[in-house]
């Protein structure tokens, strides 16, 4: 049994508090396809639109 | 992290805007994602699909060869490609691309779908058979395979065709009874053979899962009027009517023959056969059609139009390896 939305709800939270903590990217990417899979399609867009947006925040670190 | 990571995100929420139907931010989430890794081929392949959907086929051939041309061995944007060139009408090329995609992946299922379609299309019913048949040995619930071998038996002439047709249709409905296409299939095979009862039933069925079937409607009106209904049969044609705008040619004069317009409905079976929309050998028995059959036009035209093709079982003669 996996506790999916309690994993969104965690990773959101977890992403607010730390930012630039890499592996966040890699749970919300995967968490995008398991919504996606299970054809939830707001879910999996939140979930990649904060991946998206780790990787607009690691980039302005790294590369600025 | 590295860069072609970055871009993952940007492909899956393509795809996401590619199942919601908002074709113009997938192919901005697909730009996005080739900005940060050009050689991605699943970038190319989504923006090919996406292409697909507002309509775009030249441009989404081209994104599929980049695809293709970034990863030859990704079966997924060749079998893609062969749709579009279907769709366009390039049959060989298509042939081409699906049969690319079976030597990269001989367990992928969907390109003999795709082959299937082509030689229903150009009337090799037996060619049809077989690659249905292929892709339905590779994924015995393709729904949409069982659905077109029903499609191919009601087409071709023969003896148990009907028969195998049924089977195919109650085949597809077992496996998906929302499908509404295989339905309506059902409903036609009934038709032909006079059953009216269980053909109703079964175009009843598809307009249950889809209320704007006009080709649906059309053939339950048609059932109506050969029983006496003729206030049930008045009221589908007038929905009917509503629904025919957009339909092809041949579905019109369907309805114009049933309608008891004799004249238009000769018309638009000539631009529908010009346009090789259905082959005349079903039209000579599509019982939709059967108010006009008597017309000595209707067998002029039916003989003006010969089936160009022949279904014979050559084995994917105008595909190049």
């Amino acid at each position: 049994m996996v506790n999916l939305e309690g994993a969104r709800v965690h990773c959101i939270e977890v992403s607010k508090i730390e930012k630039y903590y890499e592996p966040i990217f890699d749970l919300f990417y995967k968490l995008g396809i398991i919504y996606y899979q299970k054809n939830e399609l707001e879910k999996s867009k939140e979930m990649f639109r904060y991946a998206v947006d780790y990787k607009s925040d690691s980039e302005a670190i790294n590369f600025d | 992290m590295t860069k072609p990571k970055l871009a993952y995100p940007l492909i899956g929420l393509g795809n996401v805007y590619v199942k919601q139907g908002h074709h113009e931010d997938a192919i901005r989430a697909y730009r996005e994602a080739i900005d940060i890794d050009p050689d991605s081929a699943d970038s190319w392949n989504g923006l090919g699909n996406a292409y697909v959907n507002l309509g775009r086929y030249e441009d989404a051939i081209e994104a599929y060869n980049m695809s293709i041309n970034i990863n030859p061995k990704f079966a997924y944007s060749q079998n893609n490609l062969g749709n579009v060139y279907h769709s366009l009408g390039r049959f060989e090329e298509a042939i081409k691309a699906y049969n690319k995609a079976l030597e990269i992946d001989s367990k992928y299922s969907e390109p003999w779908h795709g082959i299937g379609n082509i030689y229903l299309d150009v009337h090799k019913y037996d060619d049809a058979i077989n690659a249905y048949k292929n892709r339905i040995k590779l994924k015995p619930n393709s729904v949409n395979s069982w659905h077109g071998l029903g499609n191919v038996y009601s087409h071709k002439n023969c003896e148990d065709c009907d028969i195998k047709a049924l089977e195919a249709y109650k085949k597809a409905i077992d496996i998906d009874p929302s499908f509404s296409p295989a339905w309506n299939g059902l409903g036609n095979v009934y038709q032909h053979k006079e059953i009216y009862d269980e053909a109703i039933t079964a175009f009843k069925k598809a307009i249950e899962i889809d209320p704007k079937f006009a080709a649906a409607r059309l053939s339950l009106a048609s059932c109506y009027k050969k029983r006496g209904q003729d206030d049930r049969y008045e009221e589908q044609i007038k929905i009917a009517h509503d629904l025919m705008e957009n339909e092809i040619e041949y579905n019109r004069a369907c309805f114009e023959a049933i309608s008891g317009n004799k004249d238009n409905a000769l018309k638009l079976l000539e631009t529908a056969l010009k346009k090789n929309q259905m082959g005349p050998d079903w039209a000579s028995r599509d019982p939709d059609l059967e108010a006009i059959r008597d017309d000595p036009r209707f067998e002029s035209l039916l003989k003006k139009f010969p089936s160009k093709y022949s279904t014979s079982t050559t084995q994917l003669e105008f595909a190049a390896d």
